[in-house]
C-alpha cells in the first residue's frame, strides 16, 4: 500500500504529462511550419473546446508540409501566417469559411496593418522554436523514462513560455493597448473553436455598439476608457456586470461618471445578446472595453 | 521524488488554469451618438391642477428636445400608466418600449406664511440600470415657485435632467434680449425685448421711439448694455433689468458702439469711432475709469473678452480686410500662433471676411460671423486660429452669442433679400439648427446668464 501511493501518483503524472506534452509538441510543429505566434496562443485561448476540434485540423495539416520539407521550407509556409490577422479582419461568415482551410484566399482582404506587422514575425519565430521543441523531446525520450519524462515537460513548458513571450509584443507593437488583441489575433488563426471566439466576439461587438452612444461629446474624451466583465446566462441576459477599470466611480468626475453609465447602460439595454448556445462556456463571461482607447473587433 | 513530481503536478495544474478562465473580449472605441431616448408622463397632481401639470410636463420635453440630444417616448407607448413618485417604476415596462431614461413628477400647491405656491417633485429613473439617478446628489428634487413662475420651474427641472444625463452645464432657465422690428423696411422700429429661453414670455424694454442695437447681457448680474440712438445721438448704455433703470455709459465725446461686458460683469468693453478710426476701451463700471486697449489707423471693433479675462478677441481691417485678432487686456505682446510676438495676432487667414467674434463661455472657441462669396455663415475657431468650422450658411447669417454653457450659439438670420430676420439657434456639432420663435422679427440676440 506504502508503494502503492507513490505508484499510483506516478502513473497519475505520466498521463497528464504525456498528454500535455504530447499537445505542445503537435502545437509546436504547427508552429514550426505554419507560424509561430498562432499555435502557441491557441492553447491559452481554446484549452476546453481546443482538445478536440483544434488537434484533429491541425494534425492534419501538418503531416502534409513536414514531408515536403522539414527545415527549409517555414520560410515558404509563411503563407498562413497571414492567414490569421485575415480572419481576424473578415465578418463573421468569412471566418466561418476560413476554418475549413481556405483562409489564404481570403489574405487578399487582409488590412495592410496586419500585413505589415505579421511579415516580419515569421522571420524570427520560426528558427528558435523549431529546434527548441523538436530536439528537446529526442534526446530525453533516449534517457531515464521518468526523470526524461519530467524533464521533457519542463522543456515544454519553458519553450511554451518562450514562445509565448515572442509572439506577444508583436501586437503589441502595432497597438501599445494590451494583450487583448494579440489573443484575438492568435484565436483567429487557430481553428475550429477559436474561430467561434472571434466570431462571438463579432457579434457581441455588433451588439452592443448600437447601443453605446460613446464619450466623443465630453471633454478630453481619450481618458474616458471602461472595462466590465460581464457575466451572460444561457438565454443571453446579463447576471451580473462588474466594473474593472475603473475599479469604482469616481466622485467628482463627471465625465467618467457618464461614462461609466454609458457603458454599463449599452451593456445591459442591448441584451439579451444572440450568441450560439453550444459555446456558452466561450461567452458565459465576456471582457468588455469600451472606449477610445479600445481599437474596435 | 515525491515533492519532485508534486512540484511537476503544481506546475502541469497552473499551466492548464489561466487558460480555463480565458474570455472573450469585445473592444469598442466609437459609440453610436444618437438622442436618448426619454420618458416623460405628465406629472402627478390633482384634478384642479391637472393643466399646470401638462403644461410643466411639456415645457419639460420641448427643452429636452430642443437639444436635439433626446427624444421623448410617445405617452401612448406607455405601458405603466400607474406612475407614483414614492414607488418604484416597473422597469420592464419601459424597456420594453426601449426608454433610457424615465422622468417621474408631481406637481402640488402649498401655502408658506399665507402665500399659495406650486411645488414640483421629480425623480430620473435609469432604466437599465433599475435604479434611481441622483440629481445633484440627491434621490430626488423639489421646486417651489409662485403660480406665475411656473414656468421657470419647468425649465430648473429639464436644467437639472439635461445636466444629468449629459454632464453638461444647463442653459435652459435664462433669457434672451434681442431687438424686436416691426414696421417695413424705411421706417424700422427696433425694440429692445426679453424673452426665456425657449421664445416665451416676450417682453419689450423700450418703447420703439429711438432705435437701439447690440444688446448684450452682463455674464454675472441682470443688466444690459447696448447701444441706442436716443436723442439721435448713438452711444452705449446701461440698463438695470430689474429697476428699469437706465444709463450712458462713461462720457465720450464721440460715438461708442459695439458694447461687451467683461466675463466678471465689472467693465463694459466698447467702440469709439474718432476720426473715422475706431478703437477699443474698456470702461471700469467700478472705477468709472476708461483705457484705451488698441491705438492703430484701422478699424478695431467687436471686442469680446475671454472667460479668464486676461486676453481679448477683436475684429480689424489692419491687414486689408476684416480679420479676428487677439491682444492681451493689459496691452503686452503676445506670441502669436502663427510666429513671433505681436501686441495683436491675426488668428483667422481664410478666404473671406471675418466680423462679430465671440469667445465661448468654455473659453476654447471663439464664434464669428464670417461673409464669403456673397454667402454669410457662423462659424467657430480654435483661440490658437486652428480647427474653423463653419455650423450655419445662408443669405444672411449674422451676430453670434453663446448659450451660458457654451453649448448652443443663437445668431439672426434672413433667408432671403426682403425676409425679415429671425432668431435661430444652433449646437456646436452644427447638426441641431432651430428656429428660436418669436411674435416679430428679431435680430440681435444675447444670452443671459442661468437665472437664480
Amino acid at each position: 500500500m506504502i508503494r502503492g501511493l507513490p505508484a499510483s501518483v506516478m502513473l497519475h503524472a505520466a498521463v497528464i504529462g504525456a498528454g500535455y506534452i504530447a499537445w505542445p509538441y503537435v502545437a509546436a510543429r504547427v508552429d514550426t511550419e505554419e507560424f509561430v505566434v498562432v499555435p502557441v496562443e491557441l492553447v491559452d485561448v481554446g484549452e476546453v473546446t481546443n482538445v478536440a476540434p483544434v488537434i484533429e485540423p491541425q494534425t492534419e495539416a501538418e503531416p502534409e508540409p513536414e514531408p515536403e520539407a522539414p527545415e527549409p521550407e517555414p520560410e515558404e509556409e509563411d503563407v498562413p501566417i497571414e492567414d490569421v490577422p485575415d480572419e481576424r479582419d473578415l465578418p463573421e461568415d468569412d471566418v466561418e469559411t476560413a476554418q475549413d482551410a481556405a483562409p489564404p484566399e481570403q489574405e487578399d482582404d487582409i488590412l495592410p496593418d496586419f500585413e505589415a506587422e505579421t511579415e516580419p514575425e515569421p522571420e524570427k519565430a520560426p528558427e528558435t522554436p523549431k529546434p527548441e521543441q523538436k530536439k528537446a523531446p529526442n534526446p530525453k525520450e533516449k534517457a531515464n523514462p521518468l526523470d526524461d519524462f519530467l524533464n521533457s515537460a519542463e522543456s515544454t513548458f519553458q519553450s511554451e513560455r518562450q514562445t509565448k513571450k515572442k509572439t506577444q509584443p508583436p501586437p503589441a507593437e502595432k497597438r501599445p493597448e494590451p494583450a487583448r488583441e494579440p489573443t484575438q489575433e492568435a484565436r483567429a488563426g487557430a481553428g475550429e473553436r477559436t474561430a467561434n471566439t472571434v466570431r462571438i466576439e463579432m457579434l457581441l461587438y455588433n451588439q452592443i455598439k448600437p447601443c453605446w452612444d460613446g464619450v466623443s461629446d465630453q471633454p478630453d474624451p481619450e481618458r474616458l476608457n471602461v472595462s466590465m466583465v460581464g457575466k451572460l446566462d444561457a438565454e443571453g441576459n446579463v447576471i451580473d456586470l462588474d466594473l474593472k477599470a475603473p475599479s469604482r466611480v469616481p466622485i467628482g468626475d463627471r465625465p467618467m461618471q457618464l461614462a461609466i453609465e454609458r457603458a454599463q447602460r449599452a451593456v445591459r439595454k442591448c441584451q439579451p445578446y444572440r450568441l450560439p448556445r453550444d459555446d456558452y462556456d466561450l461567452w458565459k463571461e465576456i471582457n468588455i472595453n469600451l472606449g477610445p482607447a479600445f481599437p474596435g473587433q | 521524488m515525491l515533492k519532485k513530481i508534486a512540484a511537476y503536478l503544481l506546475a502541469v495544474f497552473v499551466a492548464v488554469i489561466p487558460a480555463a478562465t480565458a474570455q472573450v473580449t469585445v473592444n469598442i472605441s466609437e459609440g453610436t451618438l444618437k438622442p436618448t431616448p426619454i420618458a416623460i408622463p405628465v406629472f402627478e397632481s390633482d384634478p384642479m391642477d391637472k393643466q399646470l401639470a401638462t403644461d410643466i410636463t411639456s415645457v419639460i420635453q420641448n427643452d429636452l428636445v430642443s437639444t436635439g440630444l433626446f427624444t421623448i417616448t410617445p405617452e401612448s407607448a406607455h405601458i405603466q400608466r400607474d406612475l407614483s413618485i414614492d414607488t418604484q417604476p416597473r422597469f420592464a415596462d419601459w424597456k420594453i418600449i426601449q426608454t433610457d431614461a424615465l422622468v417621474v413628477g408631481e406637481v402640488d400647491r402649498v401655502t408658506i406664511e399665507g402665500v399659495e405656491f406650486i411645488r414640483a417633485s421629480v425623480r430620473l429613473w435609469d432604466v437599465y440600470g433599475e435604479e434611481v439617478m441622483r440629481l445633484e446628489g440627491q434621490a430626488g428634487r423639489r421646486f417651489t415657485a409662485k403660480p406665475e413662475d411656473w414656468r421657470r420651474i419647468a425649465h430648473k427641472i429639464a436644467d437639472t435632467i439635461y445636466a444629468r444625463l449629459t454632464g453638461e452645464d444647463p442653459y435652459f432657465d435664462s433669457r434672451i434680449v434681442y431687438i424686436a422690428e416691426t414696421g417695413p423696411k424705411n421706417q424700422r422700429t427696433k425694440r429692445l425685448a426679453i424673452m426665456d429661453s425657449d421664445g416665451a414670455n416676450v417682453k419689450y424694454l423700450t418703447s420703439g421711439t429711438f432705435t437701439v442695437l447690440t444688446p448684450r447681457f452682463s455674464p454675472s448680474n441682470q443688466q444690459i448694455t447696448y447701444m441706442s440712438f436716443e436723442n439721435n445721438r448713438p452711444r452705449v448704455y446701461l440698463f438695470d433689468i430689474q429697476s428699469g433703470r437706465q444709463e450712458v455709459l462713461g462720457n465720450f465725446e464721440n460715438m461708442t458702439f459695439a458694447p461687451r461686458f467683461s466675463r466678471d460683469g465689472q467693465s463694459v468693453l466698447l467702440t469709439q469711432a474718432k476720426g473715422g478710426n475706431s478703437d477699443i476701451f474698456i470702461r471700469d463700471l467700478v472705477t468709472q475709469r476708461t483705457r484705451q486697449l488698441t491705438d492703430h489707423p484701422a478699424i478695431d471693433t467687436s471686442p469680446s473678452m475671454s472667460p479668464d479675462g486676461r486676453q481679448i478677441v477683436f475684429n480689424s481691417d489692419r491687414g486689408g480686410s476684416p480679420q479676428l485678432y487677439i491682444m492681451n487686456t493689459d496691452g503686452s505682446p503676445l506670441t502669436c500662433p502663427s510666429g513671433g510676438r505681436d501686441t495683436a495676432c491675426r488668428i483667422t487667414f481664410g478666404s473671406g471676411r471675418y466680423s462679430t467674434p465671440v469667445w465661448s463661455p468654455r473659453g476654447d472657441l471663439i464664434a464669428f460671423t464670417k461673409q464669403s462669396r456673397g454667402r454669410f455663415s457662423i462659424g467657430v475657431i480654435g483661440t490658437d486660429g486652428e480647427g474653423e468650422r463653419i455650423l450655419t450658411e445662408s443669405y444672411l447669417d449674422e451676430g453670434p452669442e453663446w448659450s451660458p454653457n457654451g453649448r448652443v450659439i443663437t445668431f439672426f438670420r434672413e433667408t432671403s433679400p426682403g425676409a425679415g430676420p429671425k432668431l435661430w439657434s444652433v449646437d456646436l456639432t452644427g447638426r441641431n439648427l432651430r428656429q428660436i420663435p418669436t411674435p416679430t422679427d428679431a435680430s440681435d440676440p444675447a444670452w443671459s446668464p442661468l437665472l437664480n
